[in-house]
């Protein structure tokens, strides 16, 4: 295994759908700055355009509609300060 | 090239203290530092004056907003030689995860190359009073961008993602776990430093548990304390002199982090690559396998560790461990004794300390009612199986 020191990381566009591979039910707000919206799921997500690349990120209503191992969504933008987050949200709800 | 540890069986325990575990207590951590230290050399009857090595982590291993502070929150070895009044020739601190097995590591090749012939391991760990994970972060950066931002912080959401993953892939339930759960506090109840002393808890009480970041509950994490251990290692042949019978040094492995890639949360997968690879290197490195260990003293910081330890050392099969554990086969009279010491369940978030002593105090026949028939060949983990490392011990030279 070659490791490159200056890697190039280049962008690229990818079409905001994945997997569901895990998550978990934030019920305690560690950060203050979110102790109003628990509870809440953040869902690990893998893309389906490089299923390697697995993304954090919260399930938009994700407490009504229950998670589950390989259920398909699509990318949200939250505003989180005046940041746009990425989220998810089941295709099914889409 | 042989990968066996050339110095396994050439250095010993024989002496150690631990202190009260507490969520608080009235002494500052330096001076309960100083005192379980002085206790551990007066247990191996070894004069201050002898001992020339200091070792230990120094991580508080919370992600909420403390300040550090040497003597108060942390102990480091320079500053608790300057307050022992010694002028050790050997002192350090381990600076990865898994910091006590690498304090270990760190005394035992030192006094297998000469550089001192008595080292103490220590350990202080710090219970602040302000919220443990709690933060008031208000901009991430570095690695954190990519999970605070998400509502995704610390060690507790980090574990409950590979956890769920585990439920979800091997069909296991939840309460599963309180076996586990049960057996650390019921051996923990026994012990009388332990924060959960005379405190047993049964399977109803885990099942209430208030969920803190589901699956994970309150009671599948260990309770952060104040507290300090400490032990006293020593060449083998100096050993002969102590007045308790020595435990020898086998051999050690640490877990690495799988790939070159970026990683901001932890996998399942990754998690036990790492673990394989650490077993196979603890293997190679002393020529014993898990069939040898009569003591395997799994970390439990998290619960859902012990699947992952139960596993990927061998112990049992690849998705198996949440039906082994609720089989009775960690009851620490009728099953393997992986819990016997109480772990961090049943002691409180001392990291790694409840499980060295236990290998400590059953391999040197110290348990006094708690002592095992047969413990011969002790394992002592601590960390997580992703980042940990692990200490294999005999009670004779190997």
């Amino acid at each position: 295994m070659c490791v490159n020191p200056e890697p190039r990381f280049e962008q690229v566009h990818v079409s905001g759908k994945g997997t569901i591979r895990s998550w978990v039910v934030v019920r305690t707000a560690f950060l203050q700055a979110l102790a109003g919206e628990v509870p809440y799921v953040v869902a690990e997500v893998a893309l389906d355009d490089q299923p390697t690349v697995r993304v954090l990120g919260q399930l938009v209503d994700g407490m009504r509609q229950a998670p589950s191992v390989g259920a398909s969504v699509v990318v949200e933008f939250l505003l989180v300060g005046d940041m746009l987050v990425p989220a998810w949200r089941l295709a099914s709800e889409a | 090239m042989s990968r066996r540890f050339t110095a396994g069986g050439q250095v010993a325990i024989v002496g150690h203290a631990i202190s009260d575990i507490r969520r608080r207590h009235e002494s500052s951590l330096g001076v309960l530092t100083v005192k379980t230290c002085l206790d551990a050399l007066r247990d191996a009857g070894i004069p201050k004056e002898r001992l020339d090595g200091l070792t230990s982590g120094t991580l508080l291993p919370a992600s909420g907003d403390h300040r550090i502070e040497d003597g108060i929150s942390i102990v480091t070895p320079q500053w608790l030689a300057r307050h022992l009044g010694v002028a050790p020739r050997f002192c350090a601190a381990f600076q990865g995860l898994g910091q006590l097995p690498g304090a270990v590591m760190l005394a035992v090749n030192a006094i297998a190359a000469g550089s001192a012939d008595y080292v103490l391991v220590y350990r202080a760990m710090f219970n602040p009073t302000t919220r443990y994970n709690e933060s008031g972060l208000s901009e991430a950066r570095g690695e954190a961008q990519w999970t605070a931002p998400h509502g995704f912080w610390g060690a507790v959401n980090n574990f409950a993602l590979p956890y769920r993953e585990y439920l979800e892939r091997y069909g296991a339930r939840r309460e599963a776990m309180a076996p586990v759960a049960v057996e650390a506090r019921r051996n923990g109840a026994s012990l009388p430093w332990s924060y959960w002393r005379g405190k047993p808890l049964d399977e109803r009480d885990y099942l209430e548990g208030r969920l803190v970041a589901d699956p994970l509950s309150l009671l599948d994490c260990d309770i952060p304390v104040t507290g300090v251990g400490a032990f006293v290692l020593t060449r083998a042949d100096r050993a002969d002199d102590s007045p308790h019978r020595p435990v020898y040094v086998a051999g050690y492995a640490q877990a690495r982090a799988p790939g070159p890639e970026i990683r901001s949360h932890a996998t399942l997968d990754d998690l036990m690559d790492s673990c394989f690879g650490m077993a196979t290197r603890l293997w190679q490195h002393t020529g014993l396998t898990a069939d040898d260990v009569d003591l395997p003293q799994l970390y439990d910081g998290f619960s859902p560790f012990i699947y992952f330890y139960l596993e990927g050392l061998g112990f049992c099969g690849l998705g198996e461990a949440h039906q082994f554990v609720q089989d009775g086969n960690i009851d620490r009279d009728k099953g393997l004794p992986i819990l016997s010491g109480g772990g961090s369940l049943g002691n409180g978030r001392m990291h790694g300390i409840p499980q060295m002593l236990e290998c400590y105090l059953q391999l040197s026949r110290r348990a006094s009612h708690r002592q095992l028939p047969k413990a011969e060949v002790g394992l002592a983990c601590h960390g997580s199986p992703s980042a940990g490392g692990a200490v294999l011990y005999t009670s004779e030279p190997c």
